[in-house]
C-alpha cells in the first residue's frame, strides 16, 4: 500500500497540485492504483501589494478530468497561503465543469478538495487564485546631483523579496501602489492554520494507525507528490539586450507597475529592477528654518516635481528610501544623504530634506527686550495716618494687569561656499503679536510669519526684526499683525 | 573566513542547481580594483569608491559583488558604468541578492565582447576618521603655526591597498589602508597665521577663583579666524582636539594646553581656551541695590557692579568683563524671591556706569554685555595700580 505523506518533511517551500480521478470504490479496492497526473504550472501571476503582506497569485495548469465526478487535491505545506483565499476557476469548458464543493479534511491542515462533476473527459485548463503572505515588493530611488545643484538624475527601482516558501519561476510580476482594506491579516490566517496543524501534530502519532485505517477506507484517494523547483540560474528568461520595461499603469485609487515578460524569483531571493529614469530633473535648493517640521536647524532642502516637466510624472513615486548623492567635477560621487520619500503623486511636488550644512552659519541673537503700554489693576486703596500730626498717606493697592512685551532680533546668515543660497525662515510667535521690520515677510498661517532671502556666494548677512506681544489684559486675541519698520542695533 | 572579503566577480556562464540548494558554479574572473577613492569629506559617512575595468562577453553577464565580514552599507550600492569606447554599450538589467548572504548579482547586458569600466561606489561603516591639530604659537601669541592631521582607523573587515583619501574641496591623497590599521597623516598645513589672545571673566559661566575674596577666574582664549585677512578660509575646519605649543625666548616649544575645537566653517571663528591668567586679578563686587517703587508691584531695580582689576603682568592687555544678566538679577532678587524668576529681563545700562567704551557690539545681547578693559602694564619697582570700573545696571518693570 503507497503510505500518504502530507507534511513533506524538508519540503522547503512546497506546494502541490494534485489531480487524482475518482475511482470506484471497488476498483480501488483492487487496484489502489490510478491514473494521476502532476501537471506543472503553466502560467504565474503574482501581485504584489506594498501596504499590506499580501500577494494574489494566479496560476494556470492543465489538467486531465474525467467525466463523472473529479477530486482534485490542492495542498501547500510550509507556505504561506491563506487557506480562505483559494479559488479554482476553469478556463476551459466552464459550461461543462461545475465544482460541487470543497472538503477540508479534518486531519489534515494546508490541505482542501475540491469535488467537480465534469460532463466530458477533457483536458482543461484551470487558474487557481490564493493569497500569499512572505512576498514583499519596495521601491529605492538613487539620485544623483550635478555639481551645480541644478539638476540630478533619478533611477527608480523596486526589489521584489520572496519569503513565502514557495518558488515562482517565470512569474509575471505586478506591483500595486496603494492602501487597501483587510479587515485580517493574510498571515494571520496562515498562523491559523498552522497553529491547527501543530495541534493536530502531538495527536497523529497516536492516530497514525487510526488515520492508516481511515485512508485504507477512503476510495480513490492518492497522490504522487512533487515539488516543483525553480531553476536559480534562469534569471532572465528572454534574451534581450534592453533593460525590462515597467509598465505603468491606474486602477481605481491604486496603480499597477507591470515588470515586462517573466521572472523566476526562489524562495528568499530578492530581485532588484530599474521601474524608471529620468536623467534631467530641474532641482531648486532651498534652506529652511522650519522648527516644527525640521527642528532647530536651518535644512537643505532639494524640490523637484513629480511631472512631465521633470522629465518624470510619468507614474506616482511609491514611498521608498532614497540615497542622495552629488558628482562632483571629477565625476565622482559625494554622499549627500540617505532619506525616506513619502508616496508622490503625479504631479505632486518632492522635497528632499538632507539635513543642515555646517558650512551655513545660522544664528539668532535675541538683543533686547522691552515693556511699555503698561496698565495696573487698582483694587482699593490703603490709607495711612500717622498718630500726633495727622499726616496722611494713601497707598493704593495696585498690580500690573497688561503690557506690551517688545523684543528685538537678529537673524545671523553667512554663506561662505560659492553658490548663491536661497533661505526661509518661518518663526512662530504665539499670542497677540506684531512683527516689524523692513523685511519682505509674508504670513504663513495665523501665528506663523515667513520671511525669505538670498545670501551670496561669500556674502554675511543680518536682519533685524522686532516682535511686540501684548500681554495680560492688553492681549485680545491670537494674532500676528505685520508691520513695516526700519530698525537698527540698541543703544544699551 | 576570509579577510579580503570584498570581491567583484564576473561570472560568465550558467547556475546549476544540485539537489533542491543553489549552488552557483561559475566561471569567474575578478577584475581589480584600478582605482579605490576613500571619501571622509562627509562627517556622519564614508563613501568608497572603486574603479574597475569588467571583462563582458555578448549577451548576458552576472557580476558578483560581496562583503562577507566587512561593514559594506548594502543599501547605498551604486553601480555604475563609464562613458566606455570602441562602441560597447552596456545595460544593468538586475539586481539579485541571495538569501543569507552579503552578496548581490549584477545581470549585465553587453552588446558585444570587451572590456568596460565601471564604478562602484558604497558607505561604509566603522571606517572611523577623526582630526587633530597642533598649533604652535609665537613667543608673543599674535601668529600660530596650524596643523590638521588625519586618522584613519581601518576597522572595516576590508584592506584597501591603493587607495586615495579624499579629504573634500578636490584634496586627496595616495596611502594604503591595511586591515585593521591606522593610518595618520598630515592634511594641511598654514603657516603664521594671525591670531588673538583673549583674557575673559564672566561670574555665571567661568565663575571664581577665590568666592569668599570675590576673586573671579580669568580665563585665557586664542582665538583662530578662518577667513583670508587670516591666512585662512580656503576650508572649513573639522572638530578636533588642538594641542598649543608655544615657543619660549630660546626657541624650545612648550606644550600650553590642549582644548577641543568646534566646527569652524569658513569666515567663521574658532576659540580655543588654552588655561587660567593667575597675574590678572578681577574682584567682583555688587556695590549697591535700589529698589524703585513705580507703581504697586511695579518696581525697577538698580543695580552697581563694581570690578577691581590689577595686572601683574609685565606687558598691556585687554580684558574682558562680562556680566550675565540673568545671574545678575537672581543674585539681587534672591534674597526674598524663594524660585528663579522667569520673566522677561528688561535692562539698560545706567549712568554710574564708567567704562571708556561701549559695549562690545559681538558679544553683547538680552542676556549679556560684556566691555573691553585695557589693562596697563605693571611696571618695574612700582606697586600695581588697580583699576575700578563699574557696571550700572537698572531692571525695569520688574514685579
Amino acid at each position: 500500500m503507497k503510505s500518504v505523506n502530507y507534511s513533506v518533511g524538508n519540503f522547503r517551500l512546497f506546494f502541490i497540485l494534485l489531480i487524482v480521478s475518482l475511482i470506484l470504490p471497488v476498483q480501488i479496492n483492487a487496484k489502489n492504483i490510478d491514473l494521476s497526473t502532476i501537471p506543472s504550472r503553466d502560467s504565474v501571476q503574482l501581485t504584489i501589494y506594498n501596504a499590506e503582506d499580501l500577494t494574489l497569485v494566479r496560476e494556470t495548469r492543465q489538467i486531465s478530468i474525467k467525466k463523472g465526478r473529479n477530486h482534485l487535491q490542492f495542498s501547500w505545506a510550509n507556505t504561506q497561503i491563506d487557506p480562505t483565499s483559494v479559488q479554482i476557476e476553469f478556463l476551459s469548458n466552464p459550461d461543462k465543469l461545475q465544482l460541487i464543493n470543497t472538503t477540508y479534511p479534518h486531519e489534515k491542515p494546508q490541505m482542501m478538495y475540491w469535488n467537480i462533476q465534469s460532463s466530458i473527459e477533457t483536458l482543461s485548463t484551470v487558474e487557481i487564485s490564493y493569497f500569499t503572505s512572505g512576498i514583499s515588493w519596495k521601491a529605492d530611488y538613487t539620485a544623483i546631483v550635478e555639481p551645480s545643484s541644478k539638476q540630478m538624475k533619478l533611477d527608480n527601482f523596486v526589489t521584489v523579496t520572496n519569503n513565502s516558501g514557495e518558488d515562482y519561476e517565470q512569474a509575471k510580476v505586478r506591483l500595486v501602489i496603494g492602501k487597501i482594506n483587510l479587515v485580517e491579516k493574510v498571515s494571520d490566517l496562515v498562523n491559523q492554520s498552522y497553529q491547527k496543524r501543530d495541534e493536530l501534530e502531538y495527536r497523529k502519532k497516536a492516530k497514525l494507525e487510526k488515520a492508516r485505517q481511515f485512508m485504507r477506507k477512503t476510495p480513490g484517494r492518492y497522490e504522487m507528490l512533487a515539488a516543483p523547483m525553480a531553476a536559480p540560474g534562469a534569471v532572465m528568461e528572454d534574451a534581450m539586450i534592453e533593460e525590462k520595461e515597467v509598465e505603468k499603469d491606474s486602477l481605481s485609487e491604486y496603480t499597477i507597475f507591470s515588470i515586462e515578460g517573466t521572472e523566476t524569483i526562489p524562495n528568499q531571493w530578492s530581485k532588484r529592477l530599474r521601474s524608471g529614469t529620468a536623467n534631467e530633473i530641474g532641482l531648486e535648493t532651498v534652506y529652511r528654518y522650519r522648527p516644527r517640521e525640521y527642528g532647530e536647524k536651518l535644512v537643505r532642502v532639494y524640490i523637484f516635481n513629480n511631472s512631465k516637466e521633470s522629465s518624470l510624472g510619468v507614474s506616482p513615486l511609491p514611498e521608498g528610501k532614497i540615497q542622495i548623492y552629488q558628482k562632483n567635477t571629477q565625476g565622482s560621487l559625494t554622499y549627500i544623504a540617505g532619506l525616506n520619500l513619502n508616496y508622490v503623486s503625479i504631479g505632486e511636488k518632492v522635497e528632499l530634506n538632507t539635513a543642515a550644512n555646517p558650512e551655513i552659519h545660522f544664528e539668532l541673537v535675541n538683543l533686547k527686550n522691552w515693556r511699555d503700554n503698561i496698565w495696573m489693576h487698582y483694587k482699593k486703596a490703603n490709607v495711612y495716618r500717622r498718630i500726633g500730626d495727622g499726616h496722611i498717606q494713601i497707598d493704593h493697592n495696585s498690580r500690573v494687569a497688561g503690557w506690551d512685551e517688545h523684543s528685538l532680533y537678529v537673524q545671523h546668515l553667512r554663506n561662505p561656499t560659492d553658490q548663491a543660497i536661497d533661505i526661509e525662515i518661518r518663526r512662530v510667535i504665539y499670542g497677540d503679536a506684531q512683527f516689524k521690520s523692513s523685511l519682505e515677510v509674508k504670513k504663513h498661517d495665523f501665528q506663523t510669519v515667513q520671511l525669505e532671502t538670498r545670501v551670496d556666494a561669500g556674502e554675511k548677512i543680518e536682519l533685524l526684526y522686532e516682535t511686540t506681544i501684548k500681554k495680560g489684559k492688553n492681549a485680545e486675541q491670537n494674532q500676528l499683525q505685520l508691520e513695516t519698520k526700519k530698525l537698527s542695533y540698541p543703544v544699551y | 573566513m576570509k579577510n579580503k572579503s570584498v570581491y567583484v566577480l564576473l561570472a560568465i556562464g550558467l547556475c546549476f542547481i544540485v539537489n533542491s540548494s543553489y549552488a552557483r558554479i561559475k566561471l569567474i574572473t575578478l577584475p581589480v580594483r584600478e582605482k579605490v577613492m576613500i571619501q571622509l569629506e562627509n562627517p556622519q559617512t564614508t563613501i568608497i569608491e572603486e574603479e574597475r575595468i569588467v571583462p563582458l562577453k555578448k549577451g548576458f553577464n552576472d557580476i558578483d559583488f560581496s562583503w562577507h565580514n566587512t561593514s559594506i552599507r548594502a543599501d547605498t550600492i551604486v553601480f555604475r558604468f563609464l562613458d566606455n569606447k570602441d562602441g560597447l554599450k552596456t545595460n544593468v538589467l538586475s539586481v539579485s541578492y541571495p538569501p543569507n548572504e552579503s552578496a548581490l548579482t549584477w545581470k549585465v547586458s553587453a552588446n558585444k565582447n570587451g572590456s568596460a569600466r565601471a564604478k562602484i561606489t558604497y558607505a561604509i561603516n566603522r571606517l572611523d576618521k577623526n582630526y587633530q591639530y597642533i598649533a604652535r604659537s609665537n613667543n608673543d601669541e599674535t601668529e600660530m603655526n596650524l596643523s590638521q592631521s588625519i586618522k584613519v582607523i581601518n576597522s572595516t573587515g576590508e584592506e584597501y591597498l591603493d587607495a586615495f583619501l579624499d579629504t573634500g574641496k578636490e584634496n586627496s591623497l595616495n596611502l594604503p589602508l591595511g586591515l585593521n590599521e591606522t593610518q595618520e597623516f598630515i592634511n594641511h598645513q598654514f603657516k603664521s597665521i594671525p591670531i588673538e589672545k583673549s583674557y575673559t571673566v564672566n561670574a555665571a559661566e567661568l565663575g571664581y577663583r577665590n568666592r569668599a575674596q570675590d576673586k573671579l577666574n580669568v580665563l585665557m582664549h586664542y582665538h583662530i579666524f578662518n577667513d583670508a585677512q587670516h591666512s585662512l578660509g580656503k576650508y572649513p575646519l573639522a572638530p578636533g582636539k588642538v594641542r598649543i605649543y608655544q615657543k619660549d625666548k630660546n626657541g624650545t616649544l612648550v606644550f600650553v594646553g590642549e582644548d577641543w575645537a568646534k566646527y569652524t566653517g569658513r569666515q567663521g571663528e574658532a576659540k580655543l581656551y588654552i588655561g587660567q591668567a593667575r597675574d590678572i586679578v578681577v574682584k567682583r563686587i555688587i556695590e549697591q541695590k535700589k529698589r524703585q517703587r513705580i507703581n504697586g508691584n511695579l518696581y525697577n531695580i538698580d543695580v552697581v557692579v563694581k570690578y577691581e582689576i590689577e595686572n601683574f603682568k609685565d606687558k598691556s592687555l585687554n580684558l574682558i568683563i562680562e556680566e550675565s544678566l540673568p545671574h545678575l538679577r537672581n543674585e539681587v532678587y534672591s534674597a526674598y524671591r524663594s524660585a528663579p524668576h522667569n520673566q522677561t529681563i528688561e535692562w539698560r545700562v545706567n549712568s554710574k556706569t564708567n567704562f571708556n567704551h561701549k559695549p562690545l557690539k559681538k558679544l553683547t545681547n538680552s542676556q549679556k554685555i560684556a566691555y573691553e578693559v585695557t589693562l596697563p602694564a605693571r611696571l618695574r619697582d612700582e606697586n600695581v595700580s588697580k583699576l575700578e570700573k563699574k557696571l550700572n545696571i537698572t531692571f525695569k518693570n520688574e514685579w
